[in-house]
């Protein structure tokens, strides 16, 4: 995983793509393919799906990396604010948003069944009432915590003040702790 | 009222002691998705992706020539002994002075088109000043300009008919509205950034309405080109909007900002049904009724002054009446896309009144968007921040209709494509005043 500081491997690399090397590109993709496509996977919630917006916004980004200035914005806060944006993007055009709850599938992550079961019974139930949060708390869950964005790269990406990222964070938290304990009364 | 009721909800629940802890569990538990093997793109797709992106990244096109962006590069990094950059700069200006001196060729190219002798020096001198302008937010104000200028040059070469004219100038307008659009990012804190989207939104708002009339009016063999120009128009306006919504303060802001983005979008309208395109049109009047309905959803959860409402509903009034023209001079398939915006319309009205009637109100008469607009995607409104503003008198305008239009010119079997971008607009130039100064659409810088 890339620290949020680019370093000066990722630094040259970015250099380089901006200036048109496509196999510099194709080396930040892969660096970036992992967290960009998890991010995208728990906002819309297909697979394919996920995969394709994944691409799509690494088209973007060599689209308009050329414009990206490396002073000011991070390089990971810019990539996931046009991941963002794609995703944005995504909804306006498929209005009738999936049922997320079936789309995800558990698999078995190579622990031993009961323990396999166990995490992902527990994913699961995270996962539900993930889903049923407004997206705007989806978002900022993903971004602070899956992603694992800091409040500033937060507030790049959802283009919004470090404030209000950190006001409704609080507020996504504690939604997600009711959704959270209502999923788990339900399996009750 | 509900509304406050919401309110009162939301602090009694974040000042609930007993959830820091809890809290501190789900985000470690959060942390686990971030772990989890569950969530990982298909083996077959990580094996190929890095190929396949590779064989689909398009070249990407340079508003400066190659050799300028080594010769930058190097400079950037050092690699450019001093003594060597000063000989370079005094070659430079000396070539730069005998050119301006000798020919005057780069003044006479200033007003040159596409297919002229000239036209390259043009394109050159502008080049240079790119290459020369360190600041990328200048930059990004020169791209706009010459955006501009692209634009003059479609149309002059319209009157010519000559499509590879346009074509070239409507290449090079994509590149620079493309390379502008790139630093619209949403920065609270960077006061040039909101000046450059500012200015971004409404030079985009504006060509939206000078590519719709070009269009009307092109040759057949110059849609293709006009159609990407406006697309690239129609998504960068969208962008730059959606960062003033992004970094506008409070809902009162967005409020104002959508008024005028409705003004804009019905002015557009009557372009549209000027120009007899049913499908353009349709567009155009379902993004102002989002718009009026977003306002309507805004003004409900946020106190704003009586003055503004009734300023509001007054601009609606108005806006029935422009959807009245409208409908005279649509086509018949666009009738139903008018329908639901008089509704829209006339349902914010009632909003107005039952506000300023103290009436209570079920719920929101739609859910508020967020700064992004994803319909059907309700953010959380952030608690409201002191006292309400008291937002700006809006004069209602009024989109004119030109009763003597040019009927469709759409010739039968061969209309053009359809836009593929947002809506597009009427067009100062095709008898219909420019905006005038109100919400209704910026003046062109």
């Amino acid at each position: 995983m890339w620290s949020n500081q680019a370093s000066a491997e990722e630094r040259q690399l970015i250099k380089k793509a901006a200036a048109g090397d496509k196999n510099a590109f194709g080396d930040l993709y892969v660096a970036y393919l992992q967290p960009i496509y998890r991010y995208i996977y728990y906002r819309v919630g297909q697979k394919e799906e996920a995969e394709d917006l994944t691409e799509l916004v690494f088209l973007k980004v060599w689209e308009a990396l050329d414009g990206y200035e490396q002073r000011g914005i991070p390089f990971k806060a810019w990539l996931y604010r046009i991941a963002h944006n794609a995703v944005v993007d995504n909804y306006r055009t498929q209005k009738d948003t999936v049922a997320l709850e079936s789309q995800w599938s558990l698999e078995d992550g190579g622990q031993g069944p009961e323990a396999t079961a166990m995490a992902n019974e527990r994913e699961e139930l995270l996962r539900q009432a993930l889903l049923t949060l407004d997206p705007d708390y989806q978002e900022i869950l993903v971004l602070r915590f899956v992603a694992g964005l800091s409040h500033a790269d937060v507030a790049v990406a959802m283009g919004r003040s470090e404030g209000a990222v950190r006001a409704l964070q609080y507020r996504a938290l504690g939604a997600l702790r009711d959704s959270y304990a209502q999923q788990q009364q339900n399996i009750i | 009222m509900a509304k406050k009721k919401q309110v009162e909800w939301r602090y009694r629940h974040d000042s609930d002691p007993t959830s820091f802890e809890q809290d501190a569990e789900l985000a470690a538990l959060m942390q686990l998705l971030a772990r989890s093997a569950n969530v990982q793109p298909s083996p077959k797709f990580q094996k190929n992706a890095r190929r396949q992106l590779l064989e689909k990244l398009p070249a990407r096109a340079s508003p400066e020539p190659t050799w300028l962006a080594y010769l930058r590069n190097l400079w950037q990094q050092g690699q450019i002994p001093q003594r060597t950059a000063l000989a370079w700069m005094l070659l430079l200006l000396f070539l730069f002075t005998t050119l301006f001196a000798t020919g005057g060729a780069v003044y006479a190219s200033a007003d040159a088109v596409p297919g002229q002798a000239l036209y390259p020096v043009k394109l050159g001198v502008e080049d240079w000043r790119l290459w020369l302008t360190e600041d990328s937010l200048e930059r990004a104000h020169m791209h706009l300009a010459f955006a501009d200028r692209r634009l003059g040059e479609m149309e002059q070469l319209l009157a010519t008919g000559n499509a590879a004219g346009i074509q070239t100038a409507a290449d090079r307008y994509i590149q620079h509205a493309t390379q502008s659009q790139a630093q619209l990012v949403p920065t609270v804190a960077n006061a040039g950034v909101l000046a450059l989207t500012n200015t971004a939104q409404q030079t985009f708002t504006h060509n939206e309405l000078a590519l719709v009339n070009l269009n009307r009016q092109a040759p057949p063999d110059s849609w293709g080109s006009l159609n990407r120009a406006y697309a690239t128009t129609a998504n960068a306006r969208e962008a730059a909007q959606s960062v003033l919504l992004t970094v506008a303060a409070n809902d009162q802001e967005r409020a104002q900002l959508r008024l005028e983005f409705a003004n804009q979008r019905l002015a557009l309208a009557v372009a549209w049904a000027d120009s007899g395109r049913t499908t353009e049109l349709s567009q155009v009047l379902a993004d102002y009724s989002q718009q009026v309905e977003l306002v309507s959803a805004l003004i409900w959860q946020t106190d704003v002054t009586d003055t503004w409402l009734v300023n509001w509903g007054a601009l609606l009034s108005q806006h029935d009446a422009v959807l009245a023209e409208v409908a005279q001079r649509a086509p018949m398939a666009a009738s139903a896309a008018i329908a639901h915006a008089h509704h829209v319309s006339q349902t914010g009205r009632r909003v107005v009144e039952a506000i300023l009637a103290g009436e209570e109100i079920p719920g929101p008469p739609v859910q508020v968007g967020p700064p992004d607009d994803v319909p059907g995607v309700g953010p959380p409104a952030d608690p409201p921040v002191g006292p309400p503003a008291d937002l700006p008198v809006v004069p209602p305008v009024v989109p004119p209709v030109d009763p003597s239009a040019d009927p469709p010119v759409d010739p039968p079997g061969v209309g053009p494509p359809p836009w593929s971008g947002g809506p597009g607009g009427p067009n100062p130039g095709d008898g219909q005043p420019p905006w005038t100064g109100g919400p209704g659409g910026p003046p062109r810088p």
